[in-house]
């Protein structure tokens, strides 16, 4: 996972000089000398693939003065407009007295980061990236198996309650066979088994069907949902003058607290989770001597975040209060999910991403770093009885209103169309 | 079935939205931090998309 390619600027150095030419281009391809016997072979540097590195740490930062117009004009270059700026009202200030920033050295790719602040911030999550967070290269690493397995312990206590729940319920010399295949495994180990209380994983097997979810201490709540719907209450009969919108309760609608989301998290962060309390500006740079241009691609190096950071640092803190404060980047995301490959059974989740954090670790579900905050009930995806239900009393109201439209019309002339 | 679905979403928004996250959106909620540290936190929805079920 390579944030940017590397500046491919020329290949000429790649092609090596080779002292005698013999002119061979006489011969057919299979004939003249073979490749094998060059030299000093390189791949072309289009061909070589530069594995990715961490962007700089701030400690090998240098505090500079006040800003002044290199960060102008990468804002400039960056795609902001010239004058956005003075559309904010907590901005201006800065430009009287901008604070004093930390800039990086450039990494391999050009990338260097800089942010708005007096002294080097600590901690800094960029020093906690590790190769394995910027690739999706496997590693020889073993997750933690306790967990890979739940509610068994291990591969091997795994593998044999596989074999005692699915292995059909009568003994078969073929089952005999599969079972002689996991203990006779150099996998095998005894010890793995040896202290497994089965009854209590079949416990838990069989209560895993439960819903876990819909207890009050898993965080969800159910809320019943009421919208307004024309009703109408007998077909063919005029509106009443008590008639119009009534209440009708679509079902339950399960969410979870954003609060409490959002409390929950913050309070478990650790500094491995890489999670960034303030912005910073990356930049890119062909050269030292090239002009900056603002690299977009993480909300925490966005526009729109130093922005409302910056909006927030100069805003009047809370009173009585003199905590650092920080903005919690909130992103959602929506879509219908069908659940099973035949059928229509359906859910509409919503889910919240942290922005804070590298879009390189939120899309991986191993990182876990998203969250369901509720699961939206839509009018198409409950039940044919109550969708047919509403389609009939909106049919209603439309044969009411165009019966009523049409009676005036017959005031006038005769009426287009017949809706008895 | 448009209307019914855009009062649905609306009002379901309307729950989320609870008068919490208001306080906690323009007031910001202080959060003790694994490190020991209180720091005072605004969240702020800043990316929305969603596909939306229009009929």
């Amino acid at each position: 996972m390579v944030n940017l390619q590397p500046v491919v600027e020329d290949d000429r150095d790649s092609i090596d000089p080779e002292p005698v030419e013999l002119d061979d281009s006489h011969l057919w391809l299979l004939e003249r000398r073979p490749w094998t016997q060059r030299t000093n072979r390189r791949l072309p540097l289009r061909f070589r693939d530069v594995l990715p590195q961490p962007l700089p740490p701030l400690q090998s930062a240098i505090i500079s003065q006040p800003i002044s117009s290199p960060v102008e004009s990468s804002l400039a270059l960056s795609g902001q407009p010239e004058g956005s700026e003075s559309n904010h009202p907590s901005l201006p200030s800065q430009d009287l007295s901008r604070p004093s920033h930390v800039d990086t050295p450039r990494n391999i790719f050009g990338l260097s980061r800089r942010v708005r602040s007096e002294v080097i911030p600590s901690p800094d999550p960029e020093d906690h990236v590790s190769a394995q967070d910027l690739s999706t290269i496997p590693t020889h690493d073993h997750p933690d198996s306790t967990r890979l397995f739940y509610p068994y312990p291990n591969r091997n206590a795994f593998l044999l309650g596989d074999w005692y729940w699915n292995d059909g319920v009568q003994k078969s010399q073929a089952s005999f066979d599969r079972l002689m295949g996991i203990v006779g495994s150099p996998d095998f180990k005894p010890t793995d088994i040896r202290d497994v209380n089965w009854h209590k994983i079949n416990n838990v097997l069989g209560s895993e069907d439960e819903w876990e979810w819909m207890d009050g201490d898993a965080g969800w709540t159910r809320t019943p949902v009421t919208i307004t719907v024309p009703y109408q209450r007998r077909r063919g009969v005029p509106c009443e003058p008590l008639a119009g919108p009534r209440g009708y309760v679509i079902g339950d609608f399960y969410h979870r607290s954003l609060v409490s989301v959002i409390t929950e998290k913050l309070s478990r962060l650790k500094e491995s989770d890489l999670f960034h309390f303030k912005p910073s500006e990356l930049s890119w740079q062909r050269a030292p001597d090239h002009t900056p241009i603002r690299v977009q691609g993480e909300l925490y190096t966005s526009p729109a975040f130093i922005n409302a950071h910056q909006a927030l640092q100069n805003s009047p803190p809370e009173p009585g209060c003199n905590l650092p404060r920080f903005v919690v980047a909130l992103m959602f995301w929506s879509d219908v999910t069908h659940l099973t490959t035949f059928g229509d059974a359906k859910l509409w989740p919503l889910y919240m991403f942290f922005g804070n954090e590298s879009k390189y670790h939120r899309c991986r579900p191993s990182c876990h770093l998203c969250e369901h905050v509720a699961y939206f009930q839509a009018v198409g995806i409950l039940s044919p009885i109550v969708s047919s239900w509403f389609t009939n009393r909106i049919s209603y109201s439309f044969q009411i209103l165009s019966k009523i439209l049409l009676q005036s019309r017959t005031l006038v002339g005769k009426p287009l169309i017949d809706h008895s | 079935m448009t209307h019914c679905s855009r009062e649905l979403m609306h009002e379901q928004w309307g729950i989320i939205l609870d008068d919490d996250f208001i306080e906690a959106w323009q007031h910001g909620i202080v959060v003790l931090c694994s490190d020991g540290l209180k720091r005072r936190f605004y969240p702020i929805p800043m990316a929305y998309s969603a596909d939306y079920k229009e009929k």
